[in-house]
């Protein structure tokens, strides 16, 4: 039985003075890791975080962000990794929803942090990442800062626990308006990590790239699979994150061996961060998932590295990665990657309206039991039951399996084929968007009568969203306005680029908003 | 504050930042520091530069030090405008 901060522990013991994490000109070995994880999870027991609690994070990607995430999980509590950019009202929502222990966040967002719980955070305690003696506090919260931990003893707790407990909540959107807490346990991560470890071969000689923010469930990958075989974690720092020249560039003079990262970000480093000009000798394995790759992109990828391995990872957050792609080369008829076969301890089924397999290579909902499938959804019950439900997969065989909302088919050499979805949820630049979630926060707005979100195909970023807003009789809204609603509550990458303005919505012959003519009107 | 940073503080707030309520926003303050800008926000801003201030900004020069603050992006606008 492993747990995913033992990781860190066996790095610790075998290659003690390695690289951990390099973030900049800063580096951290993992004997540093461990002893520092172990003494933020004894601070975190000390002020009366137990076992099967949950931690929020939320500051920006750095060395303390990595030991933060071990420190929770050693203190037998599970890591809630909030969207740093995300705003506070949606951070407070979620360290609500979710009846966080603690917050670890850094010194200049104590302020906001005090402002979002007005006066009644829910944590028993606060911890600050920086040596923030002169910052302000939160009105009745103890507050730990980082130079205050060297007072803990380094020897890692105690802490009883198995690998079904939780490890992590990640939170993502959801249609009916509020964002949603998927629960994964230790050994949902690992049957991942272990899978993904051994197939792309990590060894501690590899140095792996960590674009993935820490909410964003690609980067399980980066942190564990190093952690595993004690190879080095390069995070981005935050600085370089928006520039796509400059993270290729520290990329390849770093000569960092293991990429994993979206579609989108890998086009931006082809069409905008001057990758043709690179020395990408060194990258080894090129991972992807959360979109579709263009494929004519993905083609001068493969060009550029020819030496490297390339697979399309797929899987939502609910199953982590449950299919791969290895991908040998680029379909002579640019047809889409296939998005393969299940790996990871898990079962693939596609399924028709009523449950039972869609023979032969028809179209149907993907459905996925096995060892990756996520817990439930946090504190929901009802959500939880829809998405997770028992299956007959042959004759004497039932299990609980996950609705992915995904339509594939399976084709004759037993590659799945994503076809599309079955609902409003879409992808841009790699995140997952409920349409509905951005509609319900624009009928928030007193301003606005109806609202229709569509998604515009987009070549580099998947999509782009438009909001096609109705107001109500005399009042007045600017498209800035409800832009700057929208960015109160949503992350960033969900406020709509454009809205526009109708007198009336086009409607179906049975009164239903015609999403299919608003998508033409718009493309 | 020049003509050139007014514009671009003004198209930051309103376009990217989403917040208009952003009055405290110093043409030296960091925009990199606020952890606000994503390679998306970069792409518009440099796309209003060109049209506003019609000129082009090749994307070598798209780097974090010519985005740190307004004023740093309207020294790189002139910069293009010098070298037009």
């Amino acid at each position: 039985m492993t747990l995913l901060p033992d990781l860190v522990s066996r790095a610790a013991g075998r290659h003690a003075q390695r690289d951990a994490v390099v973030m900049g000109s800063r580096r951290l070995s993992y004997a540093a890791l461990e002893q520092a994880s172990n003494r933020l999870a004894r601070s975190l027991i000390a002020h009366g975080v137990r076992r099967g609690d949950r931690v929020a994070l939320w500051l920006p990607k750095s060395p303390e962000a990595v030991v933060a995430l071990y420190g929770v999980m050693k203190a037998g509590a599970a890591y809630v990794p909030v969207d740093p950019g995300a705003p506070p009202a949606r951070m407070a929502w979620i360290a609500r929803n979710c009846e966080v222990a603690g917050l670890v966040t850094c010194a200049d967002r104590i302020a906001r942090v005090d402002e979002a719980f007005a006066g009644r955070p829910p944590m028993r305690a606060l911890w600050v990442t920086d040596d923030a003696a002169d910052a302000p506090r939160v009105a009745g919260l103890p507050t730990v800062t980082w130079p205050a931990l060297a007072a803990e003893s380094a020897e890692r707790p105690a802490v009883p626990a198995v690998d079904a407990d939780l490890a992590y909540v990640l939170y993502t959107s959801g249609s009916t308006g509020d964002p949603k807490g998927v629960m994964l346990s230790h050994r949902n991560a690992l049957a991942f990590v272990e899978w993904a470890g051994d197939t792309f071969g990590v060894t501690s000689e590899d140095r792996l790239a960590n674009h993935a923010p820490f909410h964003f469930d690609l980067s399980t990958f980066d942190l564990f699979a190093a952690a595993r075989a004690g190879a080095a974690l390069y995070p981005v720092p935050p600085r370089l994150f928006a520039f796509p020249a400059a993270v290729a560039k520290s990329w390849c003079e770093q000569r960092l061996t293991v990429w994993y990262a979206t579609p989108s970000t890998l086009v931006l480093f082809l069409t905008r961060g001057g990758l043709a000009s690179l020395d990408l000798s060194a990258l080894r394995v090129l991972l992807f998932a959360g979109e579709v790759f263009p494929v004519k992109y993905l083609r001068e990828l493969m060009r550029l590295a020819p030496h490297a391995r390339f697979a399309n990872l797929y899987g939502p957050t609910e199953t982590n990665v449950c299919t791969w792609y290895d991908v040998k080369g680029i379909p002579a008829d640019d047809a889409p990657l296939p998005i393969g076969v299940p790996c990871c301890n898990d079962e693939a089924l596609v399924l028709d309206e009523s449950l039972k397999p869609v023979p032969g290579g028809g179209a149907g909902e993907l459905w996925v039991r096995g060892a990756t499938v996520m817990q439930g959804y946090w504190g929901d019950p009802g959500r939880t039951a829809l998405a997770l439900q028992s299956i007959e997969v042959a004759p004497g065989i039932s299990d609980r399996a996950y609705r992915t909302g995904d339509i594939v088919r399976r084709r004759a050499d037993g590659d799945l084929e994503f076809l599309g979805r079955r609902d409003h949820q879409v992808k841009t630049r790699g995140y997952r968007v409920e349409l509905g979630e951005i509609e319900t926060t624009l009928h928030r707005h007193p301003a606005v009568d109806e609202a229709v979100v569509v998604a515009i195909p987009d070549e580099e970023i998947t999509n782009r969203l438009k909001a096609v807003v109705v107001t109500r009789p005399g009042a007045a809204v600017s498209e800035a306005d409800l832009r700057q609603h929208c960015a109160a509550t949503l992350p960033r990458y969900m406020v709509p680029e454009a809205i526009e303005f109708r007198a009336a919505l086009p409607r179906t012959s049975s009164g239903k908003v015609d999403r299919r003519a608003l998508q033409e009107l718009s493309s | 504050m020049t003509a050139t940073e007014a514009a671009i503080r003004e198209f930051l707030v309103t376009e990217v930042f989403y917040d208009r309520d952003l009055t405290d926003l110093g043409v030296e303050d960091s925009l990199l520091e606020r952890g606000l800008l994503d390679s998306l926000a970069i792409l518009k801003t440099v796309t209003f530069c060109e049209e506003h201030f019609g000129i082009a900004i090749p994307d070598g020069e798209v780097l974090p030090d010519h985005f740190e603050s307004v004023q740093a992006i309207a020294a790189l606008v002139e910069r293009q405008r010098g070298s037009a």
